[in-house]
C-alpha cells in the first residue's frame, strides 16, 4: 500500500470512536437522502404509468339519451380513440348493523372489452357473473378501518390478511339511489388505479354489468359518456368537447356537464410529488447536517496534526499534497459509509415506494434499478465528505510552515469581557463551561446551528402533527351537528315535517344545493361546481373566511368560494364578477370571499338568494343536518340506524349519511403514512445534529487536553471535568434549542401551508405543539449531556502526565 | 567556493501588541557548500528565525535569501515547497516524525512527496540511510518506540532522503543527552564533508568545536562570525 494511504488509514483508525460517530452520522445522512432518491427513482413514472395503463378518458359527459347509434357516431369522430357509456350510480354499501359507506357503482357494458377507463382483475371471478359485484381492491382495507365486515379475503391482494381463505360469494348489501336495497354476491376485486384511493376518499368503488344494474333499477339511470382522444392537448380536447356536444345535440341527447380531466395524471399525483419533495428536502437537510460531522472530525484531526502538517510542508510537501492526505481520508470515509449503507438505502427506498403505493393504491412497477444508478449514489456519497472537508482542510493546510510548527493546539480564551461579567455569578464549573463555549466562536455557531436545524425539523414534524389534529378539530367545530344526510331527491314540506318528528334529534336544518356551471373554462377539471345554499340563520355551520365577507340574507349575487375552488381558477380575487349558469338561468356572481373548508371545490351562497334565482320551494332541500339531543342516550351509530329506519318508513331516498367526525378520519387517513415518515426522518435529523454537537464538543475537548490535564493535576476529579464539559454542551444545546423554538413557528407555518395545499389542496389550521417544545428541550438536554460524556470519558482515562504533556 | 546560501539584507520583524519586534535585523551572510556552520546565541537571539528564512519555513520581511543561486523570497508557496523538498533538508529539535508511520515509511513519505528519487530506488535508499545512521533495525517500528537519539537520527536520515544541498537543523541536540548529541553532531559533520551546507542552531557552547564556522547572534544581530580556528571567538 502506498505510504500516503497508510498514513490516511492510520490517522482514521487512531480516532476510532470519533470516526465511528462520524461514520454513523454520515451513514444516517446518506440513508435518509438515499432512500428518498431510490424511492423517487423507483416510483419515477410508476404512478403515471399505473394511471395511463387504464387508458383514462380525456372527456367525461354525464348525460341522458346516449344510445348505441350516438355512441358509434362519437367513436367515428376525428381524433377519438375510444368511447364508452359508463354510467355511475351513487349507492351505499352496508358494512355492519346500520352502518354504511358510500359506494360508487360503475355500470360496465362489456368487462371483456374495455377500451377506456380500464380496470384489472385482482382476485375472484372476472367478468363478474350476472347479479354479482366487483369492488376496487382498496375498498377492503377501508371497510376494515371502518370496523366493518371485510368481504371475501383476497390472497395476495392489496392489504389482504395473509392466510385468510378465499370466500368469494359473500353477500353484500347495497342501498341503491332509488332507496331500494339489494343483496349481491361479491364476485371479487379489481385494481382500478384510475380512482383516488378508497381509504382517502372514504368511499368504495364497485363494478356491475349493465343487465344487473338495469335489473336493480327498473326505472333506469343516467348515462355517462367517457371518451379517449388521440391528442391530449388542451385545445384539441376543447375541440373534441365541441364536436361531441354537437353529436349529442343532434341526436337529441342532454349533456349535464363536460368534464376535461387533467390528461394522463393520476388524481393524487400531486400528493405523491408533495410528499416526496418534502421528504427529499428533509433528507437533503439531514445529509447536509452530516457535513458538520465531517467538518468537526477534520478539525479535530487537523488540530492534532497541525505541527505534522508543518513538518510535511517543511520536508517538501506542497499544500495540495498535504490536503490530499486528509481529503483522501474523507474519501475513504465516504466510500465506507456509502457501501455500508447502500443495502439499507435500497431496502428502505423500496419500502418507502411501497408505502406510497399502499397509500395511493397503485403498483410498484420498477423492480430493478441500473447498476450505474447505484454507482452514482456511492460515488456521490464518497465525494460528499471530500467536498464538506475541503474548506477546513485547505484553511489548515495553508497555514504557513512556521506558524504550523509553533502551534500548540488550544486557542487562547477570547476577550469576552461581557460574557465574563454575565457569567460571573455562576458556579465555577458552569462558568468555565459557558466561557469555553465561546472560546472558538466559529465552532460554537456551527454546533449550535446544526443542532438548531435538527431541532427545527423535529419541531416542524411535531407542529405538523399538531396542525393535522387541529385541522380536524377546527373542521369539527365548524360543523355544529352530528350527521349529514344527503337526500336522493329534494325533500317536500310533508317529508320535512315527518323528519321533525324524529324524537332523538334537535330540529333539523335543511340546506339546498344545485350546480353552477361557470362560462369560463377552468385550468383543469370541470367548470361545473356544487352551489350550496346556506340558511342565513344556520346553526349547523360556522363559516370561517380567509378573505372577504359572508353574503347577507337575500343576496342573489354574492358567493363565497371554498379554498379548493381556487385551484381551478387561480387568478380569482374577492370582488371579481363571473358568469355562470344555474338551473338554466344565466347569472352574474360576485365573489364575496374565500371559505376555508375541507372538501370538494364548491360555491356557497345565501339560501334565500339561491331560492330567488332558482325559483326553488322555500322548504325544499337536498341536505339535512341533524344534531343529537343532549338528553338522548344513544350512540351516533345507533342514531344513524334509527334515522335511516325513520327515512325508510317515509319512503325518503337517502344517498348518503356521514358523521361530522368523518372529516377527522378523512384527514387522518390522508396523512397517517406521511406522519410516520415525517416522524422517522425528523428523529434521524435530530440524531445527526446531536452527533454534530458531540463531535464539536469532542473537538473542543481535544484542543483543551492539556488544560483539562492541568485541572486534574491541581485536584479536579473526573466528575468536575464532566460538569465543565457537560455545562458547555448543555449551554450550546440550550442556545440551539432557543434559536430552534424561535425559528420553528414561522418555518412550520409556511411549510404547513405549502404541505397542506400540496397534499389535500387545503392549508392546515396551524397549531404549535407544546408537547414538541417540551420534548425537544428534554431531548436536546439529554443528547447534549450524552454528547459530552464520550469525550470526557476519553480524557478522564488519560493519565494526567500524558494530558499535561499533550501538544 | 560558490555560495550555497546567501542572505542579502534579509530581516524579519513581527507586529506584536507591544509594538514592532525585530526578530532578525538585516544581515548579509553567505554560507558555502561543504561548510558545517554552528549558529550560537541565547533564546530570542534570532537563531531559529535565521534558519527559518534559509529553509523558507518563514518569509523575510525584507532583503533577499538565495539558495544555490535561487532567490527563495521570490518563490510562491508551491514552488518553495517543491524547492525545499529537493534542495533543503530540515531537522527539528523535537524530531517531528510522523507518529502514525514507521521509521522506514517516514523516509519513504519524504521521497514520495518530492518525487526526486526514482520510485524503484526509494526503498533501497531508505534502507541505506537508516543503516548509515544505525537505525536500520528499527525500520518497521513507529517513532514512539525509539529513544530520542534514535528518533533524531531517523529525522536526519529523513532530511537526507531527497539528497539536499543544504541541511538546516534547529537545536537538533537540544533534546538529547551528551552521548547522543555527539553522535548527531558527527552525522552533521559527515553531511558537510559530502559537500552539503549544514546550518545548525545551538545554544550549547561546548559543541562549538564541531563546526567549521560559528556565527554568534544576539538580539537579532550578528555579533561575530568566525572560522573554527579563531580561538578568540570560540572562547568568547
Amino acid at each position: 500500500m502506498d505510504v500516503r494511504w497508510k498514513k490516511i488509514w492510520r490517522d482514521l483508525t487512531l480516532r476510532k470512536a470519533r470516526v465511528a460517530i462520524t461514520l454513523l452520522g454520515l451513514a444516517i445522512g446518506l440513508w435518509g437522502i438515499g432512500s428518498v432518491i431510490v424511492a423517487q427513482r423507483v416510483l419515477g413514472d410508476d404512478l403515471t404509468t399505473n394511471f395511463t395503463r387504464t387508458v383514462p378518458p380525456h372527456l367525461v359527459v354525464p348525460m341522458r339519451g346516449l344510445d348505441n347509434g350516438m355512441l358509434e357516431r362519437i367513436k367515428a369522430l376525428d381524433g377519438v380513440v375510444a368511447a364508452e357509456n359508463r354510467p355511475i350510480l351513487g349507492a351505499r354499501l352496508a358494512i355492519g348493523a346500520e352502518r354504511h359507506l358510500p359506494l360508487i357503482l360503475f355500470v360496465v357494458d362489456d368487462f371483456a372489452a374495455l377500451d377506456v377507463a380500464k380496470v384489472f382483475p385482482d382476485y375472484g371471478t372476472y367478468p363478474p357473473p350476472p347479479g354479482s359485484v366487483l369492488i376496487e381492491r382498496d375498498g377492503r382495507p377501508l371497510i376494515r378501518i371502518m370496523g366493518g365486515n371485510v368481504p371475501s379475503a383476497a390472497p395476495g391482494g392489496h392489504g389482504a390478511p395473509q392466510g385468510e381463505p378465499a370466500a368469494r360469494g359473500d353477500d353484500l348489501q347495497l342501498s341503491l339511489p332509488d332507496g331500494s336495497t339489494v343483496i349481491a354476491p361479491l364476485a371479487g376485486t379489481v385494481f382500478d388505479p384510475g380512482q383516488a384511493p378508497s381509504r382517502m376518499e372514504m368511499m368504495v368503488y364497485g363494478y356491475v354489468d349493465r343487465a344487473t344494474a338495469s335489473g336493480w333499477l327498473p326505472g333506469g339511470f343516467g348515462d355517462r359518456l367517457i371518451v379517449r382522444a388521440r391528442d391530449d392537448g388542451f385545445e384539441s380536447r376543447l375541440a373534441l368537447r365541441d364536436a361531441v356536444a354537437a353529436v349529442i345535440a343532434d341526436g337529441g341527447g342532454e349533456a349535464f356537464d363536460f368534464i376535461l380531466p387533467a390528461p394522463d395524471e393520476h388524481p393524487h399525483q400531486f400528493q405523491m410529488n408533495t410528499i416526496l419533495t418534502l421528504l427529499l428536502g428533509m433528507g437533503t437537510l439531514g445529509f447536509l447536517l452530516s457535513a458538520v460531522l465531517i467538518t468537526n472530525l477534520v478539525t479535530v484531526m487537523l488540530t492534532n496534526q497541525i505541527r505534522e502538517i508543518g513538518t510535511l510542508k517543511a520536508i517538501g510537501g506542497s499544500v495540495a499534497q498535504v490536503m490530499a492526505l486528509y481529503l483522501g481520508g474523507m474519501l475513504l470515509l465516504g466510500l465506507v459509509a456509502s457501501l455500508l449503507v447502500l443495502p439499507l438505502v435500497v431496502r428502505s427506498g423500496y419500502g418507502l415506494a411501497w408505502g406510497m403505493s399502499m397509500m395511493l393504491n397503485f403498483e410498484v412497477l420498477t423492480t430493478t434499478l441500473p447498476i450505474g444508478f447505484y454507482a452514482i449514489l456511492v460515488g456521490l456519497g464518497a465525494l460528499f465528505p471530500v467536498v464538506a472537508a475541503f474548506v477546513p482542510v485547505r484553511r489548515w493546510c495553508s497555514v504557513p510552515v512556521r506558524a504550523a510548527l509553533d502551534n500548540h493546539g488550544a486557542a487562547p480564551p477570547m476577550d469576552h469581557s461581557a460574557i465574563a461579567r454575565l457569567t460571573a455569578s455562576l458556579p465555577l464549573t458552569l462558568r468555565l463551561g459557558v466561557r469555553n463555549a465561546f472560546r472558538v466562536p466559529r465552532r460554537f455557531v456551527l454546533s449550535a446551528l446544526t443542532l438548531a436545524v435538527g431541532t427545527v425539523v423535529f419541531l416542524f414534524a411535531m407542529n405538523l402533527r399538531a396542525s393535522l389534529l387541529n385541522t380536524a378539530e377546527v373542521e369539527d367545530e365548524r360543523w355544529n351537528h352530528d350527521l349529514t344526510v344527503r337526500l336522493a331527491e329534494r325533500m317536500t314540506p310533508a317529508e320535512l315535517a315527518w323528519i321533525e318528528g324524529f324524537p332523538w334529534a334537535e330540529p333539523v336544518e335543511l340546506w339546498d344545493a344545485g350546480a353552477a356551471e361557470l362560462l369560463e373554462t377552468p385550468v383543469h377539471g370541470s367548470a361545473r361546481f356544487g352551489l350550496v345554499a346556506v340558511p342565513a340563520d344556520t346553526r349547523a355551520f360556522v363559516p370561517k373566511l380567509t378573505a372577504g365577507t359572508w353574503p347577507g340574507a337575500g343576496d342573489t349575487v354574492g358567493v363565497v368560494a371554498s379554498h379548493r375552488f381556487t385551484s381551478h381558477y387561480p387568478g380569482l380575487a374577492v370582488g371579481d364578477r363571473f358568469e355562470a349558469e344555474v338551473a338554466g338561468q344565466q347569472v352574474t356572481f360576485e365573489l364575496r370571499g374565500f371559505l376555508k373548508l375541507f372538501g370538494a371545490a364548491a360555491l356557497y351562497m345565501d339560501a334565500e338568494g339561491f331560492r330567488e334565482i332558482t325559483g326553488a320551494d322555500g322548504v325544499a332541500g337536498r341536505m339535512l343536518y341533524v344534531t343529537r339531543k343532549p338528553e338522548a342516550e344513544l350512540g351516533l351509530f345507533e342514531m344513524q340506524g334509527l334515522l335511516e329506519s325513520h327515512f325508510e318508513l317515509a319512503g325518503i331516498g337517502v344517498s348518503g349519511v356521514m358523521m361530522s367526525q368523518m372529516a377527522t378520519r378523512i384527514i387522518r387517513n390522508h396523512l397517517l403514512v406521511i406522519e410516520v415518515m415525517l416522524g422517522v426522518v425528523a428523529f434521524l435529523m435530530l440524531l445527526v445534529s446531536a452527533l454534530g454537537l458531540a463531535t464539536g464538543i469532542s473537538a473542543s475537548v481535544v484542543e483543551r487536553t492539556r488544560e483539562l490535564g492541568v485541572l486534574r493535576a491541581i485536584g479536579a476529579r473526573p466528575g468536575a471535568v464532566y460538569r465543565i464539559v457537560g455545562a458547555e454542551a448543555v449551554f450550546v444545546g440550550l442556545c440551539a434549542w432557543l434559536v430552534a423554538v424561535l425559528l420553528a413557528t414561522p418555518v412550520s407555518r409556511r411549510l404547513n401551508d405549502w404541505f397542506g395545499t400540496g397534499v389535500v389542496e387545503y392549508p392546515f389550521d396551524y397549531a404549535t405543539s407544546l408537547l414538541g417544545i417540551i420534548l425537544s428541550l428534554a431531548v436536546v438536554v439529554v443528547l447534549s449531556l450524552l454528547a459530552a460524556a464520550g469525550p470526557v470519558r476519553a480524557i478522564n482515562r488519560q493519565v494526567v502526565r500524558e494530558a499535561v504533556a499533550y501538544e | 567556493m560558490s555560495a550555497s546560501v546567501e542572505l542579502a539584507g534579509a530581516c524579519r520583524s513581527y507586529e506584536t501588541a507591544a509594538g514592532r519586534f525585530e526578530a532578525l535585523c538585516p544581515v548579509d551572510l553567505r554560507f558555502d557548500a561543504g561548510q558545517c556552520v554552528g549558529i550560537l546565541g541565547p533564546s530570542g537571539s534570532g537563531k531559529s528565525t535565521l534558519l527559518n528564512l534559509v529553509s523558507g519555513i518563514d518569509r523575510a520581511s525584507g532583503g533577499r535569501v538565495a539558495v544555490e543561486g535561487r532567490d527563495i523570497t521570490a518563490m510562491g508557496e508551491s514552488e518553495l515547497a517543491a524547492f525545499r523538498g529537493e534542495r533543503i533538508g530540515v531537522v527539528f529539535q523535537f524530531f517531528q516524525l510522523i507518529a502514525t508511520l514507521t521509521v522506514a515509511e517516514n523516509l519513504r513519505l519524504a521521497m514520495d512527496l518530492v518525487g526526486r528519487i526514482p520510485r524503484r530506488d526509494r526503498d533501497r535508499r531508505s534502507r541505506e540511510l537508516l543503516a548509515r545512521f544505525d537505525v536500520e533495525r528499527h525500520r518497521g517500528k513507529l517513532p514512539a518506540a525509539l529513544s530520542g537519539g534514535e528518533q533524531q537520527r531517523v529525522a536526519i536520515a529523513r532530511a537526507l532522503a531527497n539528497d539536499p544541498a543544504v541541511i538546516v537543523a534547529d537545536e537538533p541536540t537540544g533534546n538529547l543527552d551528551g552521548a547522543n548529541g555527539a553522535v548527531v553532531d558527527g552525522l552533521f559533520s559527515d553531511c558537510a564533508s559530502e559537500g552539503r551546507t549544514v546550518l545548525v542552531a545551538t545554544h550549547d557552547r561546548s559543541r562549538l568545536d564541531r563546526f567549521d564556522r560559528v556565527l554568534q547572534l544576539e538580539e537579532g544581530s550578528v555579533r561575530s562570525d568566525s572560522a573554527r580556528d579563531d580561538t578568540a571567538l570560540v572562547e568568547a
